[in-house]
């Protein structure tokens, strides 16, 4: 029986303890938080968010250049996916940054939701072990540029009150924000367990990492859905969850150039 | 003033084609198809461009020429009969003679009025004129052709098929010439492909990407870019990060077929 | 040339083994223009054998030769080959007889 490295039980065992502490402060945090408890310095999350949306462009550009070299569509879908990712990011920190937050929350709810759905679906394609084509750069330039349309349009209609809210100061999430982020979390998490299948199949260090990365997505974006204001503890949980899922990406990332040394399949 | 090879991917990474009146060096190891690629352009020139051409070979006998140049669909007889492309084989003593300003060549120019010439090899000078003479006699054969405003390719052998040496001539020809298009064999996940790079032009601009050419039933046919690989002239091509990454992200997702 | 039989003519253009291989050489590569070094190499002989035979063919006016410098460069004479082409072809034609 193989023994499972230091590194990965560790790894894996962020999942657990980030649950447990939303649980926790889920149970704990009172109707009506004290402000010494919020901390949101304004330039703080706009900043941090910068890494998790560099290192998601970065996946994605990977999963693009996988695409071209391969012609897996699976990668077309997880690079949309990853890619409407970082786009939430980017969108909810402008707005955040001028103080929109019910826009900032819109925009990042329904891109976490497009996000979760387009890696659902290179999941799905990548577990039916569907075939390999030629790779045509048109495909994949499509549907990064529809993501990207779609963030615009989003962005637009959000700013026009086309939405109902999604999230009031001091209240929390609107009901709309629940069933959206509801969904994107449940839609990452079954994911999440879709790649870790395909690890226990082929063991490679990239699967693990990133399904592990898509577990810790789904455990911030339910804090997400749990927070009641922006700063809070909870809030502040969820996003440690999504760094550290950004972490593990990268992880995911130095694991092709370690696999491509050893010369057996990553 | 341009004079296009009539290759459209190297008059692209030319820019439109050899300057008018230059001379360049065509380099490259054994089996990288530089006569091929003379060949070509003396044949375009005289048959797309109305630019007459003169091949000059030293060690490949007119025989072969016809011979290789047919298994292209390029009939040289017919061309020569036509008075468009002439083929000359000599020595390179003959080629360096000059008395008066007179080459034993310039009759032969003159006749067709050669508009191209190429000489194929300028390496086996080094057979037959010392060391010594040789810068000089190179310097006085390209100026002469200069003058008869021919543009001129010369081919070049360089002895490494592969690695990161290149060297053609120890006597400074690539100072002389005008333009120089190197041609390599690499080596890529354990195929031999062909390279082709543009490493200079006097006075004009060039694409200055490394790309993979192929030799067709119908010439010299180049490629895109070996734009995924690094280090690729240094004979330990390597991918670059992301593209190594890429392919590694895409076989990490393939299940296997039960 | 003298008006002559076919046997006599071919006698004179290849009646040895190196003026053969020099015909032979010329014909298939007529864009020739070598030194009698140069083309003793392409044929594989001694330089001083080539050179003989060299000078019967120009004699005979198959080959012809032009100085440069000190260089005396050897070049298939077309059109006087085409001629004697011609000729054995009359004689061939004749019976091989004048």
């Amino acid at each position: 029986m193989t023994t499972i490295p230091l590194s990965k039980l560790l790894g894996a065992m962020a999942v657990p303890v980030f649950i447990a502490i939303l649980v926790a402060l889920n149970i704990l945090e009172p109707a009506k938080l004290d402000p010494a408890l919020i901390f949101d310095p304004p330039l703080l999350i706009p900043t941090v968010n910068l890494f998790v949306s560099l290192v998601s462009f970065l996946v994605a550009y990977i999963s693009a250049r996988g695409y071209l070299g391969t012609g897996s569509t699976t990668l077309v879908f997880l690079g949309g996916g990853v890619l409407a990712y970082a786009l939430a990011y980017v969108g909810s920190s402008t707005f955040l940054f001028q103080g929109s937050s019910n826009i900032a929350f819109t925009i990042s709810a329904i891109q976490f939701l497009v996000g979760s759905i387009l890696n659902a679906m290179g999941v799905v394609l990548a577990l039916r072990a569907s075939e390999e084509s030629r790779p045509v750069r048109g495909k994949i330039v499509l549907l990064y540029v529809g993501v990207l349309i779609l963030m615009v349009l989003v962005t637009v209609a959000s700013s026009q009150g086309a939405f109902p809210p999604f999230f009031i100061p001091g209240v929390g999430s609107t009901p709309p924000r629940m069933w959206v982020l509801g969904t994107a979390v449940c839609v990452f998490a079954l994911s999440s367990l879709g790649v870790m299948r395909l690890y226990a199949e082929s063991k490679s260090d990239i699967l693990y990492w990133y399904g592990l990365a898509m577990a810790l997505i789904a455990v911030g974006l339910a804090a997400f859905f749990l927070q009641r204001v922006v700063g809070g503890p909870i809030g502040w949980v969820g996003r440690l969850a999504q760094y550290v899922g950004s972490v593990y990406f990268l992880v995911a990332v130095l694991a092709t150039r370690g696999a491509r040394t050893k010369g057996t399949p990553p | 003033m341009r004079v296009p090879t009539g290759i459209s991917e190297l008059d692209a990474m030319l820019h439109g084609g050899l300057m008018r009146g230059d001379v360049t060096l065509l380099v490259g190891c054994a089996g990288t198809g530089k006569t091929t690629l003379a060949l070509q352009y003396l044949v375009n020139g005289a048959t797309k461009f109305h630019e007459n051409g003169l091949y000059i070979t030293f060690e490949e006998m007119p025989a072969q020429i016809y011979r290789d140049a047919a298994s292209f669909g390029w009939d040289i007889r017919k061309l020569e009969a036509e008075g468009k492309l002439r083929v000359v084989c000599t020595s390179p003593p003959v080629l360096v003679q000059f008395v008066e300003q007179r080459n034993p060549i310039d009759a032969i120019i003159s006749e067709i009025n050669a508009k191209r010439i190429v000489i194929d090899s300028i390496s086996h000078l080094e057979n037959f004129i010392p060391a010594s003479e040789l810068r000089g006699e190179l310097y006085r054969l390209i100026n002469h052709l200069k003058m008869k405003e021919l543009t001129s390719i010369f081919t070049a052998e360089s002895h490494e098929v592969l690695g990161n040496q290149l060297v053609v001539t120890g006597v400074g020809l690539s100072f002389l010439v005008d333009c120089i298009i190197l041609l390599r064999i690499v080596e890529i996940q354990s195929n031999l492909k062909k390279a082709l790079t543009v490493l200079k032009i006097r006075g004009s601009d060039h694409d200055k990407q490394l790309r993979e050419f192929e030799i067709t039933p119908q010439g010299i046919k180049i490629a895109a870019p070996f734009a995924q690989y690094e280090g690729v002239l240094t004979g330990a091509p390597r991918r670059s990060f992301t593209e190594e990454a890429g392919r590694a992200w895409a076989e990490a997702f393939v299940r296997k077929r039960r | 040339m003298k008006e002559t039989s076919l046997h006599e003519l071919m006698e004179k253009l290849m009646g040895t083994e190196i003026k053969a291989e020099l015909l032979r050489l010329f014909h298939m590569n007529p864009g020739i223009l070598d030194t009698v070094e140069g083309i003793a190499r392409r044929i594989g002989r001694m330089p001083k054998d080539v050179e003989t035979e060299v000078s019967t063919l120009v004699e005979l006016g198959v080959l012809r030769t032009e100085r440069f410098g000190k260089l005396d460069v050897v070049s298939l004479n077309t059109s006087k080959d085409k001629e004697i082409q011609n000729r054995i072809a009359t004689l061939i034609e004749g019976g091989g007889k004048r």
